[in-house]
């Protein structure tokens, strides 16, 4: 089967189970945000509020009615683009959702240019000098970054670059509307922190890749040929070694580009996982549905562009098939 | 053999400046939820600002209940009456009130020349709109309640003067006048329609809110105590992380912080001001006198004699309260009930009450710090078995007959500042929807309407006496301490406020500066 088959395949089956896996989740989330305690009127409302107008603002926006039912009503909506109105905002949904969306991409982007580099150039590095003082140093300091939280990184951050220099803004969201260079400033930190999350596992895949490559028998014959520099490196081991790397990296720029609670919160960036913080909070079943549909589909569609650059990167890949 | 491709640190090089330039053109479309759509504050050195959290509710002034959304919405629209930090009543958009004789009727003279900041005149037409929005019977305004079985209704006479007709006499009603959603707004105003135009006659202009990010403000210079607001303009920022808001503070990004434990052990104090503003609530113990063990007031005497009301002020409060003598009225109420002893911790009493008992029960509430130290306290007393159930807000608060926060044995649940009447009506009247004591006593009812029903002072002054006696002794509701909220501020602000930011204050910022 021809490489071009093969992606058309897998278009095709991921075709199938997007919408699956999607669906399951759309009814997890629904049936969650039921059973947890908490009541959208009483939480808008304060605490205040006799039962009747809690009861009554409920009403109003359709969430008295039977589960199943306001269910159906809401994915017949979402499928035909009527995403519905935030309980918490007031706003429609689909604009809320996007706007956001994109916010979260550029974040996500800004920090997956930060890890790509950062983390291929320490893994390559770490594998030119296995076994050194560099190489251990690097192995300790990654090792121990890995297991930071990225809060903890946030804060150190913001203490180091806001506080004591201060050279970059503690509210990342002052700078988004306000031109290239204030908004870049300002996603500077969140996306560093992003970054680091990331950094410490991609470039131990790729030292151990290249380190593989490198002690392999068709890497000793291409020396032996006479393949030197950038020929050796790029024709030979980065190819082969970086195999892993590339579908690791494709799972986490999805990840990134769906937004992160925690660092959206922490530096008041107004993305995606910021605003899925906040519809939890208040049980804002719409945005929540809306917010978990679009994250959910952004990381499989990651998924799905990393399983078709793999086979571009690897002829050898194929998947299986029954028949 | 030469290869002609790019090696894989120029590959790598070049995605990364493709995803760079990706990024830059995504950054440049990115933007906020702008519902304004005017540009932002720029000169933020003559700008007061403040941190708030995100309001998790829709803004508009006839249903904010949230204290960051009240903010938001009540900098723009501008209350008849406000309170200061002493408790005085302050004419905002009402000059004058008087009640008849028989105190069933209310006369509100309105300042003349107020406007909206539409051009229009403040006029009775509209202060009567804004209090039947509240009071309707299809109202979701949180102030509802305060006015519930208190006023009757309201009318116009002449433009100048409103006129509210009262269900009952209360001689509080001012008092009233100064809560939640009370912002006067026009007679035409559509509920639901605040953002897309901003209307009331306060302080300040909203220049931009975005959700998520915060709001920018100028100041209004129609307002009709405009030469009394010297700062330029308000910023709120929002920070959904207390960490984030501290380093913000310290920074000088913002102006103020709410002085918790959390800010109190971080920073040195002696570099800000420390604002202290007036009472803003008292957290009660509600003890259930209908089950076992407090069905016995003997128990409850005990356990009131047994609080140490100074430890909660020391480990619960920072040291922003005041000792309470578990009846409710504030200290900077204008009567205060004489005769009774002051309730400090006193074990020999505590012993002689239980007579060789030992009590258990279980503390239930959503304020885990003061479930804590209460729970430590008492546990250190001979007699009493203490545990501790500590809710989610949700769950504590959850609707329904079997709510924790009415049903359980002991609670702990935090309430307003009101006038001391008002709380007989809410949680000492047999039949009201708070009563989480299941407390039942026709005389308070009785001394709480006669007390509503006069404005003669000494009679007043004795119903106060016998009412609080009456709460001291039946205890219900153990009232240790009176909580005053403190804050933060930077040094480059200059001059008093009226007292803390919030709706009984009308968020006033007359007289306060910013220094070059």
């Amino acid at each position: 089967m021809g490489g071009g088959r093969q992606h058309y395949r897998i278009i095709g089956q991921r075709a199938v189970q997007i919408p699956l896996v999607l669906l399951v989740v759309s009814v997890l989330v629904f049936w969650l945000v039921q059973v947890v305690p908490g009541d959208p009127g009483r939480n808008a409302l304060g605490p205040y509020a006799t039962l009747d107008q809690v009861q009554a603002w409920n009403a109003e926006r359709g969430l008295d009615g039977p589960l199943v039912a306001r269910y159906l009503a809401w994915l017949g909506g979402f499928a035909t683009g009527d995403w519905g109105t935030s309980l918490v905002y007031g706003d429609p949904v689909v604009g809320l959702v996007l706007e956001r969306l994109l916010n979260s991409f550029a974040l996500g982007l800004f920090a997956f240019a930060i890890l790509v580099p950062v983390a291929l150039g320490l893994g390559v590095l770490q594998a030119r000098t296995e076994g050194s003082r560099t190489d251990r140093a690097l192995t300790v300091l990654l090792m121990s970054l890995a297991s930071v939280p990225e809060f903890v990184v946030g804060v150190v951050l913001l203490i180091v670059f806001a506080l004591l220099l201060p050279v970059l803004p503690i509210q990342s969201g002052a700078g988004v509307g306000e031109g290239f260079l204030p908004q870049l400033r300002a996603m500077t930190l969140p996306a560093i922190t992003l970054a680091l999350g990331y950094v410490s596992v991609v470039a131990r895949m790729t030292r151990t890749g290249v380190v593989e490559t490198t002690g392999s028998q068709f890497y000793r014959t291409a020396v032996v040929k006479g393949v030197r520099g950038p020929a050796l490196f790029g024709g030979h081991v980065a190819r082969n070694a970086l195999i892993p790397t590339v579908s690791l990296l494709g799972v986490y720029l999805g990840a990134l580009l769906g937004g992160s609670a925690v660092v959206e919160t922490l530096f008041g960036y107004p993305g995606l996982g910021e605003l899925l913080v906040t519809a939890t909070q208040e049980k804002d079943i719409f945005v929540l549905e809306a917010g978990v549909m679009i994250t959910g589909l952004v990381a499989l569609t990651a998924l799905l562009l990393t399983d078709i650059a793999f086979t571009l990167i690897d002829p050898r890949v194929r998947y299986a098939r029954k028949d | 053999m030469t290869s002609t491709r790019f090696s894989p640190g120029a590959r790598a090089a070049v995605a990364a400046l493709a995803v760079g330039a990706v990024t830059v053109a995504l950054a440049g479309c990115a933007t906020g939820t702008d519902t304004t759509n005017t540009a932002a504050n720029s000169d933020a050195d003559a700008v007061y600002r403040i941190p708030i959290t995100d309001p998790g509710s829709e803004i508009d002034p006839l249903t904010v209940a949230d204290y960051n959304a009240q903010l938001i919405s009540g900098l723009v629209t501008e209350p008849l009456v406000s309170l200061d930090a002493d408790g005085a009543l302050n004419p905002r958009l009402a000059t004058a009130w008087e009640a008849s004789e028989d105190g069933l009727t209310w006369t509100v003279t309105l300042r003349e020349g107020a406007l909206f900041n539409d051009g229009s005149p403040v006029t009775s037409a509209d202060v009567v709109a804004t209090f039947e929005a509240i009071t309707g019977e299809d109202s979701l305004s949180a102030g509802r309640s305060a006015f519930e079985g208190i006023l009757d209704s309201v009318a116009a006479d002449g433009d100048g003067t409103v006129v509210f007709t009262l269900a009952r006499a209360f001689s509080d009603f001012p008092l009233l006048l100064t809560g939640t959603n009370t912002g006067i707004l026009p007679a035409d105003y559509e509920p639901g329609t605040w953002l897309d135009n901003p209307v009331g006659a306060g302080q300040f202009l909203l220049e931009d809110y975005t959700v998520g990010e915060g709001a920018t403000y100028v100041k209004n210079p129609d307002y009709w105590d405009a030469d009394d607001i010297l700062v330029d303009g308000v910023e709120l920022k929002i920070y959904d992380d207390s960490q984030a808001s501290l380093l913000a503070f310290q920074a000088g990004e913002i102006d103020r912080i709410a002085l918790t434990s959390d800010v109190a052990a971080a920073v040195d104090e002696s570099q800000y001001q420390v604002i202290s503003s007036g009472y803003n609530k008292f957290d009660g113990i509600f003890l259930n006198v209908e089950a076992a063990p407090f069905d016995d007031p003997a128990v409850r005497e005990a356990l009131a004699w047994a609080i140490d009301r100074q430890g909660l002020i020391d480990n619960v409060y920072e040291g922003n309260a005041d000792i309470a003598n578990d009846v409710t009225f504030f200290p900077d109420y204008e009567l205060q009930p004489a005769g009774l002893e002051q309730r400090e911790q006193d074990l020999d009493k505590v012993a002689e009450l239980l007579d060789g008992r030992t009590v258990s029960f279980t503390i239930t509430t959503d304020n885990q710090l003061y479930g804590e130290v209460l729970q430590q306290q008492l546990n250190a007393v001979p007699g009493f078995e203490v545990d501790l159930d500590v809710l989610t807000g949700e769950q504590y608060y959850a609707d329904g007959d079997a709510t924790p926060w009415l049903n359980a044995p002991l609670t702990i649940t935090n309430w307003a500042k009101r006038a001391p009447s008002q709380y007989i009506s809410l949680i000492y009247t047999a039949d009201a929807a708070w009563n989480a004591s299941h407390y039942a006593n026709p005389e308070i009812e009785q001394l709480g309407q006669s007390f509503d029903a006069t404005t003669d002072e000494a009679e007043r002054q004795g119903l106060a006496d016998d009412i609080a006696a009456i709460q001291w002794s039946d205890l219900p509701v153990i009232i240790p301490t009176f909580a005053k909220g403190s804050v933060l501020q930077s040094t480059r602000i200059e001059g008093e406020f009226a007292g803390d930011l919030d709706f009984d204050t009308g968020y006033s910022f007359a007289g306060v500066s910013i220094s070059e």
